[in-house]
């Protein structure tokens, strides 16, 4: 097994608000190993970007983070920003929702992407060069060498993901953290990155956080899954423990609320009833109870912790206890 | 069968583009929607499928006359919307209302969520007074599972699920025969997505209203839409019923779409056999010759290059614009 690449205990994230202190991520764990993809899953506002936020350093000015986060054994939180440069694009990297705004605009997208290769590695220019090429070859942009020359806005969303997940690898990075990579991709896009991102897992030993609100996402690709709610994991397993053996209300209603294409389309779709929690003001016991179908009285009054309920698979719920 | 609530012949809409250099200015027409013929049934929902750029909210938007038509015809209740002039066409706008994409914008943010709903009725029937239009801003909030007690917040103040509710509930307050929904779940969380696609398939259950639903996720559609219509790069690709187009879909294209909504299983996701269909679309400005999908088309040959397929019927209801759709009866993308 050896040490984990990146490890998270009791990461907890605050924010200080003119409303008080907020907590976006409360006592988080994670282990993620070599070589693995590791999916987070969560409405907005689950914590789950908060999470990948704080483990690269880039939280807004008001937050504040504590606990611990190592990568390969080393703590890398509230280190400084020299520290964190070193990191940060090298050892460990992160892709965004919005491709196109993660770009340079005014940077040719060579000039841009050779940038932590001459940075972190102390390539040459032409050195650099080639690397990119190959990697832009890699995440199957056609006509590489034209795409070198261009500017992001001439480039579709897609393709500005695809240089994104290119631009994030050529360090051959320990982590690469992917948030919502396809969120705002059409359907025939998403499968085409969803596909890198699986060919890459399987070529290289990048290990890859797989942040997504739709568990369809992560259904292709990661090793294990773990949940988010109101800043919390409420269930963490591997994957087939979560699609086939979910055990928390919240995951079932998040596969329910799926529309599938072998479902029966002459029923409703099972909806999750209500809003996602204001974590300002947390409900009283469970979190999920004012939403679950399956409360009961012990569930508005203590906070459920999670617990194993099989090897590798953890519940923060009182179902079955 | 009654005279269709909607007919579509023809539509081209071409957008005059700028090209060449200061001195030398041409205009190059962007073809976002190049001949697309469809008839729509009273309270039936129909929904238009493509990705990005392939002229569906134009589509809808010349449909509502947000833009103009190049040519074709648009024919509303045996009505030709063409001829129409500015008053007229404002009466029949209360018949046909639209809910946009993106929940937060498409609101202005200094109204209330009770006012923003009530406007059309202020627009449209301002006789009826204060009160009774609070009762009706209401109950239409009711309807679409909003809870009365808000009308007095901004949209900033709703989440984007409540934010996209509210203008379901302002497109249903006039009671209109067709709602166009461009892209209205495509922003949301997928728990949330689904609680407003139920709201969706009760209003169409309960008060008849056709619906025009636009997406790119075919897997949301087959869950609303009695029938469905494909469009690539401004053209019509396939048309036909739920069932047929996913138990039987002709054009590789469709069967593209099919394959690339992920499976919510591990096991089969997996199993899936892989994406045929990759890059992206063409420019619009400069589109391939004979049949627009052939650059991205795993069965494209010489004749795709050479001549546009026309729509052909393959069934009662449905038609596929293929060259090779003959051919092409398996499921070579394996939908299952």
């Amino acid at each position: 097994m050896g040490t984990p690449v990146l490890e998270c205990r009791d990461l907890t994230v605050q924010f200080k608000t003119n409303d008080g202190i907020v907590a976006a991520v409360s006592h988080l764990n994670l282990a993620i190993k070599r070589g693995e993809c590791f999916g987070i899953v969560g409405e907005s506002g689950s914590g789950k970007t908060q999470t990948s936020l704080a483990i690269m350093g880039l939280l807004a000015e008001n937050g504040i983070a504590s606990g611990s986060v190592k990568l390969n054994g080393r703590e890398i939180l509230n280190q400084s920003r020299a520290v964190l440069d070193s990191i940060r694009g090298n050892e460990m990297t992160m892709i965004f929702q919005d491709a196109m705004s993660s770009l340079t605009p005014f940077m040719r997208i060579g000039e841009q992407m050779c940038e932590g290769l001459i940075r972190h590695k102390g390539y040459s220019e032409s050195q650099a060069r080639a690397r990119v090429l190959e990697a832009l070859e890699m995440v199957r942009i056609p006509a590489a060498a034209r795409r070198y020359k261009q500017y992001p806005h001439e480039m579709s969303g897609g393709m500005c993901q695809r240089v994104m997940i290119a631009q994030a690898l050529l360090c051959k990075p320990s982590v690469l953290i992917a948030d919502e990579p396809t969120t705002a991709l059409d359907v025939t896009v998403q499968a085409e990155i969803l596909e890198i991102l699986a060919g890459l897992k399987r070529h290289t030993d990048t290990s890859i956080i797989l942040i997504t609100h739709d568990l369809g996402v992560v259904a292709g690709i990661c090793d294990q899954v773990a949940v988010m709610y109101g800043g919390r994991i409420i269930e963490h397993g591997l994957i087939e423990d979560i699609f086939y053996k979910s055990h928390h209300p919240y995951t079932a209603g998040l596969l329910a609320s799926i529309p599938t294409i072998k479902m029966d389309p002459s029923e409703d779709l099972a909806a999750i009833p209500g809003q996602p929690p204001n974590l300002l003001n947390l409900p009283a016991g469970c979190h999920f109870s004012p939403r679950c179908r399956r409360r009961f009285e012990r569930c508005d009054k203590s906070l459920p912790e999670l617990r194993r309920i099989a090897p590798d698979h953890t519940s923060a719920c009182f179902l079955g206890t | 069968m009654n005279p269709p609530l909607l007919q579509v012949d023809q539509l081209r809409v071409h957008f005059p583009i700028e090209t060449g250099g200061f001195l030398r200015r041409t205009y190059t027409p962007l073809k976002a929607v190049d001949g697309v013929s469809f008839e729509l049934q009273a309270g039936e929902a129909l929904g238009v499928v493509g990705e990005s750029g392939c002229g569906k909210s134009t589509l809808g938007r010349a449909i509502l006359r947000f833009v103009h038509m190049t040519q074709g015809r648009v024919v509303w209740m045996g009505q030709d919307l063409a001829g129409l002039n500015k008053s007229q066409m404002k009466g029949l706008r209360r018949e046909m209302q639209i809910v946009f994409q993106d929940p937060l914008s498409s609101h202005n943010p200094r109204m209330t969520v009770g006012s923003i709903i009530g406007e059309p009725l202020t627009v449209f029937k301002p006789e009826i007074g204060k009160a009774a239009r609070e009762t009706e801003v209401q109950a239409v909030m009711r309807d679409v599972g909003l809870s009365p007690e808000i009308a007095n917040r901004y949209p900033h103040e709703l989440s984007g699920g409540q934010c996209q509710r509210v203008g379901i509930a302002r497109a249903m307050i006039l009671k209109p025969k067709l709602v166009i929904c461009d892209e209205p779940v495509s922003a949301l969380d997928v728990s949330t997505q689904a609680q407003v696609i139920n709201v969706l398939r009760r209003l169409q259950r309960e008060h008849g209203v056709a619906l025009i639903f636009i997406s790119h996720d075919l897997s949301v559609v087959r869950h609303l839409c009695q029938r469905i219509l494909v469009m690539y790069l401004g053209h019509l690709m396939e048309i036909g019923t739920r069932d047929q187009m996913f138990d039987q879909p002709r054009h590789p294209y469709t069967q593209a779409l099919i394959n690339a909504v992920p499976i919510p299983d591990p096991r089969l996701q997996r199993a899936k056999p892989r994406v045929v269909v990759t890059g992206d679309l063409p420019s619009p400005l400069e589109p391939p010759s004979g049949c627009v999908f052939r650059t991205r088309c795993p069965y494209a040959s010489q004749v795709c290059i050479k001549r546009i397929p026309e729509l052909e019927v393959v069934a009662d209801g449905q038609k596929v614009a293929c060259h090779h759709w003959r051919e092409n009866k398996s499921l070579v993308f394996g939908t299952t």
